[in-house]
C-alpha cells in the first residue's frame, strides 16, 4: 500500500535534551498511521529529514501486516 | 545407559564408537559424521568440540542435531583440543557450519552449547522441546546472508542465550530487511553483541508466529544497527506476552517499537535503554497504548538525577482503550510514615481538552486495615459508569517545561484514603481514551504527592 503523505505529529522537549519525535503516513486509502516516536539524542538529526525514512517504512510494514493477514497471522 | 562423551576435531581419525570411550584422537571430524554415529544425544550426552577444529563438511541441505526432550540437556563445550583432562576454550573457527548453501542449522532438542562457533548458511534456530529449558552461553551465532536466529519453538518453551555474539558478517554490504532475533516461547537473552549489524533495516527482534505466548528479558548491545534506515529494536504484533528489554545500548536516535501492537494482554517494557549517557529511562506498549518517559517536567515534580521528566501516554495505536478497557501506567511505589485520612495527588496536563473522571483517573493501594494484608484500592473515576461524568480538578498552580506543548490543560488527579499501616502504597494513572495521539501532548508527572 502506497503512503501519499507524512507528516510530523509533534515533537516533544528542547533541542539540548531528549526529545520525542512521532510522525503520522496517509496511505493511498485514506488511513493515517502513526509512527515513533523516535527518540531523539542528537540535536542535528533532522527531524524534517526523516520523513522520508518513515514514509519507507510505513509502507514495508504495512505490506507485512497485509501478509500476515492474508495467511491468518 | 550411561551418558555417551563424544569428540568432534578435524584432526580425529572418526573411530570413536558408541560407548562413551571417545577421544581426540578418534573424534570425528563434524557433528555430521558424529550424528551417524549418535541419531540423537540422550541426556546427560558430552559432546567436546576442539576449540580451532574446523567443519569440513559440505552438507548440501539442512542440518538438524536432536537431542532429547525430557531431563538434562546434551552439552556441547567447545575445549583446548587434545587437552586431557579436557578444558574449556571458546572458539573462533566454524565448529559446525554449513555454508555450502543457504541452509540452515537446527537444534531441536534440551541442549546447552557453551563456546562453540556455529556458521549457518541462512537461519539458526535453537528449539526446545515444551515444558524445557534449552540454555546456552559463550557462543558466536554466523547467520546467514539476511538470516535469523530463532529461539523457542513452543508455548512452554525457554531458551536462554548468554553472552553471545550474532555475526551478520554474510550480510555483507547489502541492506536486509529480515529480522535477526525470531522469539517463540519464553527467552532470557543476555548481554548480546552483534558484528556488522549496520546493514539490517528491519526490525531487529520479533514476537513471531503462534505459540505467542512469548515472555522473557532482553539485555542487547543494539548501538551498532545504524543504518540509516533505522531498525526499530521490538516487533510485538504477535506476542499476547510480555518482553523486557533492560538496560539495553542503542543507537543515538533509537526507535524501540515498530507500528504494532501486542495483542490482548500482550506487552513490551523498556528499561534504561538508549546510547550512552542518554538513557529513557521507561517505555513501553501494551494492547492499549504506549508509554514513554519524556524530557517534559512539572517544576517540583518527578526527577532522576536531578533531571525532570514525565510519562508521555498515547493511545491511537489500537481502538480498544477504553473506560473499561483502559490503559494503566505502571504502579508507582512510595511510603507511608503515618497512618489516617491521606490525599494522594498526581498532576497531568495536555493540549485539547480537560479529561474526565470517566476519561483519566488516580487509582491508589493502600493498607486499609491493622493487619497489613487487607489493602483496599481508592480512585477518583466516576462512581458508577451510569454516574454523570465530570471533569477532573484543574490545577492551577503547576508549572509545565520543555517545547512542543502548550500546556493549555493542566489536572490535577486527587484520592483520599484512610491509611491503617505505614509502609508501602501504590498508585498508577489509568487512560480509558482511544485515540490519544502525540500531538494531544498528554504527560503525566507520576511524582504522587501525600498530604
Amino acid at each position: 500500500m502506497a503512503i501519499v503523505t507524512t507528516e510530523i505529529s509533534s515533537v516533544h522537549g528542547d533541542a539540548d535534551k531528549q526529545r520525542l519525535a512521532y510522525y503520522r503516513c496517509k496511505d493511498s486509502q485514506g488511513v493515517w498511521h502513526s509512527y515513533g516516536p523516535v527518540i531523539i539524542n542528537d540535536a542535528a538529526f533532522d527531524i524534517q529529514g526523516y520523513k522520508t525514512v518513515v514514509a519507507a517504512k510505513m509502507e514495508d510494514q504495512l505490506a507485512e501486516q497485509e501478509a500476515n493477514a492474508l495467511i491468518g497471522e | 545407559m550411561a551418558a555417551g562423551v563424544y569428540y568432534v576435531d578435524d584432526g580425529g581419525d572418526g573411530s570413536q564408537a558408541n560407548d562413551s570411550t571417545g577421544s581426540w584422537a578418534t573424534a570425528d571430524t563434524s557433528v555430521f559424521d558424529l550424528n551417524t554415529l549418535v541419531t540423537s544425544y540422550e541426556s546427560g550426552d558430552v559432546v567436546y568440540f576442539g576449540h580451532d577444529s574446523v567443519d569440513p563438511k559440505a552438507y548440501g541441505g539442512a542440518l538438524t542435531i536432536t537431542g532429547p526432550t525430557s531431563g538434562d540437556p546434551a552439552l556441547f563445550i567447545s575445549a583446548t583440543q587434545g587437552s586431557n583432562p579436557v578444558t574449556y576454550a571458546a572458539s573462533a573457527t566454524d565448529q559446525i557450519q554449513t555454508t555450502d548453501g543457504s541452509y540452515d542449522i537446527v537444534f531441536s532438542g534440551i541442549f546447552s552449547i557453551i563456546g562453540l562457533q556455529i556458521a549457518s548458511g541462512r537461519h539458526i534456530n535453537l528449539h526446545s522441546p515444551a515444558s524445557y529449558w534449552q540454555a546456552s552461553k559463550d557462543i558466536v551465532f554466523k547467520l546467514g546472508a539476511n538470516g535469523g536466529l530463532s529461539l523457542g519453538g513452543a508455548i512452554t518453551t525457554k531458551v536462554s542465550i548468554e553472552d553471545c555474539i550474532i555475526d551478520l558478517s554474510a550480510d555483507g554490504t547489502t541492506t536486509r530487511a529480515g529480522a535477526v532475533i525470531n522469539i517463540y516461547g519464553a527467552v532470557d537473552i543476555s548481554r548480546i553483541g552483534f558484528t556488522n549489524p549496520g546493514y539490517r533495516t528491519g526490525v531487529i527482534i520479533a514476537a513471531n508466529t503462534a505459540p505467542s505466548h512469548i515472555v522473557g528479558n532482553i539485555t542487547a548491545d543494539f548501538s551498532g544497527f545504524t543504518n540509516g534506515t533505522t531498525c526499530e529494536i521490538y516487533s510485538a504484533s504477535l506476542s499476547n506476552g510480555r518482553i523486557n528489554f533492560n538496560n539495553c545500548k542503542t543507537i543515538a536516535n533509537p526507535v524501540f517499537f515498530d507500528t504494532t501492537y501486542p495483542r490482548a494482554g500482550g506487552e513490551c517494557w523498556f528499561y534504561n535503554c538508549g546510547p550512552d549517557d542518554s538513557r529513557t529511562d521507561l517505555a513501553g506498549r501494551t494492547y492499549n497504548g504506549t508509554l514513554i518517559s519524556s524530557s517534559i517536567y512539572r517544576s517540583s515534580g518527578a526527577s532522576i538525577a536531578s533531571t525532570g521528566f514525565s510519562w508521555l501516554i498515547t493511545t491511537d495505536g489500537n481502538a480498544t482503550c477504553s473506560e473499561q478497557t483502559p490503559f494503566k501506567s505502571p504502579w508507582i511505589y512510595g511510603d507511608l510514615a503515618s497512618t489516617g485520612s491521606k490525599t494522594f495527588d498526581l498532576y497531568i496536563t495536555n493540549d485539547t481538552a480537560d479529561f474526565t473522571d470517566a476519561e483519566v483517573w488516580l487509582e491508589v493501594e493502600a493498607s486499609s486495615e491493622t493487619d497489613e494484608q487487607t489493602w483496599t484500592r481508592v480512585s477518583d473515576t466516576r462512581v458508577t459508569i451510569l454516574t454523570t461524568a465530570a471533569a477532573q480538578t484543574d490545577d492551577t498552580t503547576s508549572t509545565w517545561n520543555g517545547a512542543g506543548p502548550s500546556y493549555t490543560y493542566k489536572q490535577k488527579l486527587s484520592v483520599t484514603a484512610t491509611v491503617a499501616e505505614t509502609g508501602i502504597y501504590r498508585a498508577r494513572v489509568a487512560v480509558g481514551v482511544s485515540g490519544i495521539a502525540s500531538s494531544r501532548y498528554l504527560h503525566i508527572d507520576p511524582k504522587v504527592t501525600v498530604s
